[in-house]
């Protein structure tokens, strides 16, 4: 066996989903007993068999990969319960193993998983996929880089043909649902620090939170850094519109026209919430020169 | 014609909130400069009347080279992985520096 | 000897891993501590509140970059991408040097997170020193590799754990990164004496020593990070400090973290073994310090 064809068959073996008891199955895919498979490239010693020794990469490997995702959708999995939440996070990692070398980006095909899996959220999936999207533009505001937003030398040289883009760490959502007061009421009961001293041994617990319902709304929503800290901010369909047309890479000459394409809205009045849309994002930094 | 009118105003509208948000948020930094901490660019938040939600962060400290999984066969089921992340921690308190 | 090519010179004392939960301590405390060891994914991301509060360490504090996913031992080739974002945080920390696993961890492009164990065999060797070199190339700093805790052995295996070891740094021409509790652990597995391990290491190419606490279970022991240093541990690290001299050495706690004075208090005992060190010992402050020139 070649150094290759071993590490293939052991991420085979290691990799492969638990049973139910969350322990190392017994049967391969193919019927075959792995026991025996694994045998032929793992010793056994005087306490452990071949297999129950391999069992232990096994279950190190789930119990990581399920920790690692799981803390990123604290609300999804407070709104499904942990059963449910359990099984969809099996069933993504199935289908979704670590392609990076981060575990930060494990959970980043979740949300659109999620959409395609309604088989785990029963009756709410619009409102889980929102949570979910929301909780992984959380994750991705937190750490993505923040440029330099525009400044006076920017806006001297700006033109009605120039490009603008908007920080990497600046997401943009059109949820179904009011999502952010799901996933706040569950932060707000998460606690601040988790230290274990030897003198208090007793960990703080996070309490049952009970999670407001909302209704079906059209929310849009920008999810973005601020000072290291992630903040969410609703804003009007106008402002969505204008600032995804800025993200698309589109001329600020095309950009104010998207906001109000299909508004009934008086000249006058565009202008004024078009200003005001400027206003906004440029006192937040959201604005940068185009790096292209 | 009205149309191009339209156009014109829209953008005219852009260039001077690009202008206006630039020079407040410029502003703002100057201030924070020069006073206490405690009127910082924060400022600028609060000032445009939309409270800011301010969600805790769980721990992004997720790579680690620790075992985990640990306990004899017997014991072994969905509690052995609860509460054995590899980060169990809040790292979203700002340092008070 | 503790000051050597493979920790660039550096002579660095008693540390300790950078966790999250004792951030807001060390940035307010400002605690007199020797160094600290970072995971180098953890600050691989494009900017935030890690990398704000990694240059505000790297102000007060000397910084060493420790990795948990090169996979020096994988069969296929590495991942650029991975590289050259290394590359840029060593720039950021100026990490003397930097460590990585003596493991594999990934293959066709699927990735495991954990430490898995090689076959030690002649093959092995070759592949694993053939990425070393390419790393320590690429990233023109010097690699100390790091043995692993492990739980399974292999057919395939040539050799000794130890002697896989010594083979592959002196093939990569690379130093190492001891880690006695991972020796300790994986001699609990696997029935082999731990001392023995201690005593046949190249003592000439240890740029640094790790310290750990471990589970022990009814039939195994793993590798947990969640207890202070146990007494067997201790032993090796006494054995290993008189070998290879008073090297820079580190505490790692990733699970159950206590107080930060509760950590740095169980790193600082490690100066009981050290010949210059006495248990109270706290380091020098950062400007009373004074580095071997290379």
């Amino acid at each position: 066996m070649t150094l290759l064809e071993f590490q293939r068959r052991m991420a085979e073996d290691v990799s492969r989903p638990l049973t139910a008891g969350f322990m190392m199955q017994e049967v391969g895919p193919d019927g075959s007993s792995v026991a025996e498979s694994v045998a032929n490239y793992v010793k056994p010693n005087g306490r452990l068999s071949s297999f129950e020794r391999l069992e232990i990469y096994n279950r190190q490997y789930w119990f990581r990969l399920i920790a690692a995702v799981s803390e990123d959708f604290p609300a999804l999995n407070a709104m499904l319960g942990p059963k449910r939440f359990d099984e969809l996070i099996l069933n993504y990692l199935e289908e979704n193993p670590s392609t990076s070398f981060n575990l930060r980006d494990l959970g980043a095909q979740l949300p659109s998983w999620l959409e395609d899996h309604p088989e785990f959220t029963g009756a709410h999936l619009d409102l889980a996929v929102d949570v979910a999207r929301l909780e992984w533009a959380y994750i991705e505001a937190f750490d993505r880089a923040a440029m330099p937003p525009l400044d006076e030398t920017d806006l001297a040289a700006l033109q009605p043909t120039s490009v603008l883009a908007l920080q990497p760490h600046l997401q943009l959502l059109a949820l179904r649902y009011a999502a952010e007061k799901v996933v706040l009421a569950v932060h707000k009961n998460k606690p601040d620090v988790d230290i274990v001293s030897s003198a208090v041994i007793e960990r703080k617990t996070s309490r049952q939170v009970r999670l407001p319902k909302p209704r079906r709304s059209l929310t849009y929503l920008v999810v973005h850094r601020y000072q290291n800290s992630v903040y969410y901010r609703r804003i009007d369909r106008g402002a969505f519109l204008l600032l995804s047309a800025i993200r698309e890479g589109k001329p600020l000459a095309i950009v104010v026209d998207k906001a109000f394409c299909q508004s009934g809205l008086l000249p006058s009045a565009r202008a004024k919430k078009i200003r005001q849309y400027f206003v906004h994002a440029a006192e937040l930094g959201w604005l940068i020169a185009n790096p292209a | 014609m009205k149309s191009t009118t339209v156009h014109n105003l829209a953008l005219a509208a852009a260039f001077a909130g690009l202008l206006g948000g630039t020079s407040a948020r410029l502003n703002a930094q100057t201030t924070a400069q020069n006073s206490a901490p405690s009127a910082n660019a924060g400022l600028i938040l609060v000032a445009q009347n939309q409270a800011p939600a301010l969600p805790k962060h769980s721990c992004k400290g997720k790579n680690d080279c620790k075992g985990q999984g640990g306990g004899d066969a017997k014991h072994a089921g969905k509690n052995s992985c609860k509460g054995k992340g590899a980060c169990a921690t809040d790292g979203s308190k700002t340092p008070k520096v | 000897m503790p000051a050597n090519r493979f920790n660039a010179f550096t002579d660095y004392g008693v540390g300790i891993g950078l966790r999250v939960p004792h951030y807001d301590h060390i940035l307010s405390q400002k605690p007199v501590v020797d160094w600290f060891e970072i995971i180098s994914e953890n600050y691989m991301v494009g900017g935030g509140h890690a990398l704000k509060v990694l240059d505000q360490i790297l102000d007060q504090y000397r910084v060493v970059q420790h990795g948990v996913s090169m996979y020096f031992g994988s069969a296929q080739p590495l991942n650029r991408e991975h590289l050259r974002r290394l590359k840029e945080l060593t720039k950021r920390t100026n990490t003397p040097w930097l460590s990585d696993h003596l493991c594999w961890g990934s293959v066709d492009g699927r990735y495991t997170h954990d430490l898995l164990p090689l076959p030690y065999t002649f093959e092995a060797i070759r592949a694993t020193a053939a990425r070393i070199r390419e790393v320590q190339d690429f990233l023109e700093i010097p690699i100390a590799v790091e043995n692993v805790s492990s739980y399974a052995e292999f057919h395939e295996s040539e050799m000794t754990e130890w002697e896989f070891l010594n083979e592959v740094v002196h093939a990569a021409d690379c130093g190492i990164l001891l880690d006695v509790n991972n020796i300790y652990v994986s001699s609990q597995n696997h029935g082999f004496d731990p001392m023995e391990y201690v005593n046949a290491v190249a003592p000439d190419r240890v740029a640094q020593i790790h310290i750990a606490g471990h589970s022990k279970f009814e039939r195994y022991t793993l590798d947990t990070h969640d207890h202070p240093v146990l007494d067997p541990v201790w032993k090796l690290y006494a054995r290993a400090i008189e070998r290879v001299g008073p090297t820079a050495t580190l505490l790692e706690w990733d699970d159950n973290i206590p107080t930060f004075d509760e950590v740095h208090a169980e790193a600082l005992k490690a100066n009981r073994y050290r010949p210059e060190g006495n248990a109270d010992a706290l380091p020098l402050p950062m400007e009373e310090r004074e580095e071997v020139e290379a």
